[in-house]
């Protein structure tokens, strides 16, 4: 890619013809959209443009990001699997240490001048690229111990992640591993074999006292609604936003429960909640068309890529884009419960940011380094 | 397994993915556009608006001369704000909680960090107001909390009660609590206009109780805008302005309340030191009553009741450990006596008797009676046989010899009384089979007085009607039981107020009013409405009857007009009977296992009565040695003789622990209650004690039939012993029944042994003074 010369740039050239604008173009719009909801979310709580200028700060990062991964052929990236796994798992085990520092009860952050860098963002990327690869080898079809180190990434991260007390995380990877054990062509009784384990899994947590106590309320106040806690009143609060907005919503920068600040946590996690309080139906419906249009353009560059590699890549970038959405938008809702899980491209956070525009360029390098046309 | 690069897998994910889509979808549009939209608004106007009701301050209680018994002042409140507290997370109220108790403990208020919490906790299930967690702070806390900008912990203006004057009149005045939660407020509301939220004052004795809804003012409300950390923004509108509630003007001089108490609690000291007559029961003396009253229109001159308690302590929440020993104390500090003791009146009954017996012409005034200090009933077969109750005698074993109506008042012959209980009786077709009852309640024993205090008893007038109606068809009555009744025994009670109301009747010759404590109300402007005396009875009493009574009774106090040996002579010595002439009668009432109780009623001055006063002095001895002295001195003061002496004002207090709040007045609300019924198996509850232990079970038979051999009662000394089988006495006292409207009785009519006629009657059918 760094030589120059006519033959590259022609290359290079047809590398640009295959990047699929559209999905760039969703993207940005995306983050527009999610610039302004955190504009409204956060001025009358004094924040002025502070958060929504970072938030398109991390989108111009993250899309010059997005255009270098775009450019290296997805292929390489076998050739370092021992460096992304061994530095995604150095990563998270030193955000446990000193280094890392606890917000909001997760001890999962590296402060660097000003910027909160949260790992466990990056390591749904790597374990992305570490499934993919562990379906694709080129050992035959010895499928034991394939499944056998997909888990064991998938246990070794999740572990890690838990240590910071950071839950909401491993409902994602988990979201990823199935989707490409799905599509991997996974027997179909493994796959419920899987699914069965997982749930026993999250029942055992659940009841064994490692969440902490408000980790448990959320759940509690999801199974009993009418459970008097301050997770099922942030709930409650966002479902009466929503229900305001009606059709075309109370109008930008003036919904009332938004600005007197009855939503909690409403410019990363409840930011659907203001868009769909401000901008109604008309408004909401539009932010889940994109995100819907997102997935469709992953989606259709999983059908398109050149080997099994390509496509399960997308695959872990479709499934993650999808569990986020539907777990942030339903929690909202109340048709699920709360976690800290944001809204891609929407919700204000630079690691969630930076996270799915990378995942974004992964996808975009797919679909550069396909063989046939696009569409 | 390899990568389904045909798509067959990638089509179940998109599926999957439509599917989800779709729920979220549906489920918004479910939300915005089917649900009705207008709900939702509301919810948002119900969020971001509050409504804030504050407690309008509470009138006060002055006494005749103006000066203040019940006040309020502005105290500095530490209130908690749950709502902000709730949404800091646990984590962050614990640690608030903390530093909040620390800074409190350090300013002298002792509070624990679990106390805030468990408050909060009982906070957040039941309340929107703030919660008081710590009265009475400091300028310097105030200002040391406004740094510390705790969230969710405000310091607030707060009017409370004050009690300038401390104990003295502390059964009148009462005392407040504060509404403990949401049902009790609920309970409240049912019956008053004045909404009550949780944490409101709420009167629970006395005359806070009676007039809650004077006192109370109407709270001010508003609704007001306010954002999620629940600061308001600004007032919406006034829904309310406070209105204060209206202050009480009572007919009492606090000083002469004061020499009441006074007068009272050093006449029961000084009966402490007196030997014991009775046998071995020692003169414990530690409690009792002094009554006064306006003749002529009801007014309480002084109302004392003995022991007493402090209503400051209960200001700020009074402590579980206060609340439990005043409320279990034998001696029961809370129970105004007044009005809840019910003692038998003895020979203070006596003049009802003898206006009874010369209206129903059973003896005349001048008719002779020979009182040989023994009286043999009629009804006994055998007269000869005087062991088995069918012989009563005097108190002390006196014998007086021939005395007329005026000189057995003046001198209490028992046997002059008991042989009108028994003609009484014998002929009832003539004189009716209630006479003496009938008069009896015509001067109001036997029902509620009505003063405007909370719980009243009704004491008890003995019929042979009622006391099957109580005790069943076999409770028959006796001839015995009328002849005890002549002298104010058997189940006879009256409270000390009843007994000064009766004698008031009698000095009005025939006008009985309600004895009240408020003659006006005032409002915030300083009018006043005064409130007329109102009449319970209005009869026409025979002043030819009259007469000899009034002459029996002055001849009491007064040796210069009667024989000199009236039972009241020693406690007016020296007292002024010439130009203040006073009527009065001593009692010495029987008690099972205690010594006597002292009485004394008396009205004047004669011939114009201006005041009745009655004194019970419990567990004191003669009446005219414990009773009249009290009754005498009170008289001094009310007749000129003596200087009233200044009611010392009490200090005033700030409080230095917090508690918790979570005394259950319940019980003594309930009680309040006029048409209160006792709970069936009468628990103690938490206005009195519970009654005191009986003894097990008894039965008296007023007269035995002859034929029954019972030990002989010892004719040498008192007569107090019962005439009856030992351990068969029920006892009729003055134990005032805890939660009970009904008279406190005792009885329990087991019988023991069929051939014992089952009977209930009390016990000492004996010597009164």
């Amino acid at each position: 890619m760094s030589r120059p010369g006519r033959a590259s740039r022609g290359a290079n050239a047809a590398k640009l013809a295959n990047v699929d604008w559209a999905l760039v173009l969703l993207v940005i719009t995306t983050v527009a959209v999610g610039s302004t909801a955190i504009l409204s979310a956060t001025r009358s709580a004094g924040g002025g443009f502070g958060l929504a200028a970072k938030q398109v700060i991390f989108l111009v990062a993250g899309l010059a990001l997005m255009g270098v991964v775009s450019m290296i052929d997805y292929v390489r990236l076998r050739q370092s699997l021992p460096v992304i796994a061994g530095g995604t798992v150095v990563v998270l085990i030193a955000v446990l240490t000193r280094l890392g520092t606890e917000v909001k009860g997760t001890q999962g952050w590296f402060i660097l001048g000003g910027f909160s860098i949260q790992p466990a963002e990056f390591a749904k990327l790597t374990l992305i690229i570490l499934l993919a690869a562990i379906f694709t080898g080129r050992t035959g079809n010895v499928e034991a111990p394939r499944i056998a180190a997909s888990l064991a990434v998938l246990g070794v991260i999740s572990a890690l992640v838990i240590l910071q007390g950071e839950t909401g995380s491993v409902l994602v990877y988990c979201a990823i591993a199935l989707g490409v054990y799905l599509v991997a062509g996974m027997p179909t009784r493994f796959l419920l074999l899987l699914v069965v384990s997982a749930i026993s899994i999250f029942a055992v947590i659940f009841t064994s006292g490692i969440l902490q106590g408000y980790q448990q309320d959320r759940l509690t106040s999801f199974i009993d609604q009418e459970a008097n806690t301050a997770a099922s009143y942030n709930q409650v609060q966002s479902e009466i936003a929503i229900g305001s907005g009606g059709l075309t919503g109370q109008g930008l920068f003036d919904g009332q429960q938004t600005q007197s600040g009855f939503v909690p946590e409403q410019e990363t996690d409840f930011i659907f909640t203001v868009i769909a309080e401000e901008l109604g139906f008309v408004g909401a419906g539009a932010v889940l068309l994109l995100e819907g249009l997102i997935l469709l353009r992953v989606f259709r560059i999983a059908q398109l890529a050149r080997d099994g590699f390509g496509t399960l890549l997308c695959v872990g970038v479709f499934c993650m884009f999808l569990i986020h959405v539907v777990q942030n938008v339903g929690m909202t809702m109340r048709l699920m419960p709360i976690t800290g899980i944001p809204l891609p491209f929407i919700s204000y956070g630079g690691s969630s940011l930076m996270t799915s525009l990378l995942a974004v360029g992964l996808v975009q390098t797919v679909a550069v380094h396909r063989r046939r046309g696009l569409i | 397994m390899a990568t389904d690069l045909s798509g067959k897998r990638l089509g179940v994910l998109a599926v999957v993915a439509v599917a989800l889509f779709s729920m979220l979808g549906s489920r918004l549009y479910f939300l915005q556009i089917m649900k009705e939209r207008e709900s939702y608004v509301q919810s948002i106007v119900v969020n971001s608006q509050r409504t804030i009701v504050m407690e309008a301050p509470r009138g006060q209680i002055i006494d005749a001369k103006g000066r203040v018994l019940a006040g309020r002042r502005d105290s500095l409140v530490v209130t908690l704000d749950w709502t902000v507290l709730r949404d800091a997370g646990e984590d962050t109220r614990l640690e608030i909680f903390t530093t909040l108790s620390a800074e409190l403990t350090e300013a002298g208020i002792k509070t624990k960090a679990e106390t805030l919490n468990q408050q909060y906790r009982r906070a957040v299930d039941g309340t929107l107001q703030p919660v008081v967690v710590a009265d009475d702070v400091g300028e310097e806390l105030w200002i040391q909390l406004s740094e510390a900008a705790l969230p969710g912990i405000n310091v607030e203006r707060q009017s409370v009660r004050t009690y300038p004057y401390g104990s003295i009149a502390a059964h009148m005045l009462g005392y407040t609590g504060t509404v403990r939660d949401a049902d009790v407020a609920a309970e409240l509301n049912l019956e008053s206009d004045k909404t009550y939220f949780p944490g409101d004052e709420l009167g629970i004795a006395g005359l806070e109780r009676t007039y809650e809804d004077v006192l109370r003012g109407v709270p001010e409300t508003r609704r007001v805008e306010i954002d999620s950390q629940n600061r308001v923004v600004r007032t919406i509108e006034v829904v309310q302005e406070a209105v204060p509630g209206l202050d009480l003007q009572l007919s009492i001089d606090i000083d002469l309340q004061y020499a009441a108490e006074q007068i009272l609690a050093e006449e029961l000291a000084s009966a402490q030191g007196r030997k014991a007559t009775k046998g071995d029961l020692p003169f414990v003396a530690d409690s009792g009553s002094l009554v006064a009253l306006e003749v002529e229109t009801g007014a309480i001159v002084a109302l004392a009741s003995y022991p007493s308690f402090d209503p400051r302590d209960f200001v700020f929440g009074i402590s579980s450990s206060l609340w439990q020993e005043l409320s279990e104390r034998f001696d029961q500090p809370l129970l105004d006596r007044t009005i809840r003791g019910t003692y038998p009146a003895g020979s203070t009954f006596k003049p009802f008797v003898a206006y009874a017996s010369l209206e129903a012409g059973v003896r005349d005034q001048y008719t002779t009676w020979n009182d040989e200090g023994v009286y043999v009933l009629e009804s006994c077969i055998d007269p000869e046989d005087r062991a088995a109750g069918c012989s009563k005698q005097n108190a002390g074993a006196a014998v007086m010899g021939p005395v007329q109506l005026r000189e057995a008042i003046e001198r209490s012959s028992d046997t002059y009384f008991y042989s009108l209980g028994e003609q009484f009786w014998i002929n009832q077709d003539v004189y009716g089979r209630t006479g003496i009852q009938d008069t009896a309640e015509l001067f109001g024993f036997g029902s509620r007085t009505d003063i405007d205090l909370p719980s009243q008893q009704p004491g008890r007038v003995p019929t042979p009607e009622n006391r099957i109606e109580q005790f069943g068809e076999d409770a028959r009555w006796y001839p015995g039981d009328n002849v005890n009744l002549a002298i104010g025994q058997g189940d006879f009670l009256t409270t000390p107020l009843q007994l000064a109301n009766a004698y008031a009747m009698l000095a009005t010759g025939g006008v009985r009013y309600q004895p009240r404590l408020v003659v006006a109300t005032i409002g915030i402007d300083g009018s006043s409405t005064r409130t007329d005396p109102i009449v319970a009875a209005d009869v026409e009493l025979d002043p030819a009857s009259l007469a000899p009574i009034y002459d029996g009774l002055m001849q009491v106090v007064n040796p210069g007009i009667g024989t000199g040996r009236g039972t009241g002579v020693g406690a007016f010595t020296g007292f002024p009977l010439g130009s203040y002439p006073i009527a009065g009668k001593t009692g010495t009432a029987e008690v099972r296992n205690k010594a006597d109780f002292a009485l004394f009623a008396a009205f004047g001055p004669m011939p114009q009565p201006k005041y009745s006063v009655a004194a019970v002095l419990e567990q004191a001895g003669f009446g005219g040695d414990a009773a009249g002295p009290a009754v005498r001195r009170f008289f001094d003061l009310l007749a000129g003789n003596m200087p009233i002496p200044a009611a010392p004002v009490a200090e005033e207090r700030t409080v230095d622990v917090v508690g918790l709040g979570d005394v259950d007045f319940s019980t003594a609300l309930e009680l309040a209650k006029p048409d209160f019924l006792p709970p069936s198996n009468g628990d103690p509850t938490a206005a009195t004690v519970p009654p005191a232990t009986q003894p097990p079970a008894t039965k008296a038979p007023a007269t035995n039939p002859p034929t029954t051999k019972s030990p002989a009662t010892n004719a040498t000394t008192s007569s107090a012993v019962p005439a009856t089988t030992p351990t068969t006495v029920a006892p009729t006292t003055t134990v005032p029944q805890s939660s009970s409207t009904e008279p406190p009785t005792t009885v329990v009519t087991t019988p023991s042994s069929s051939t014992d006629p089952p009977a209930n009657s009390s016990s000492s059918v004996a010597g009164s003074s």
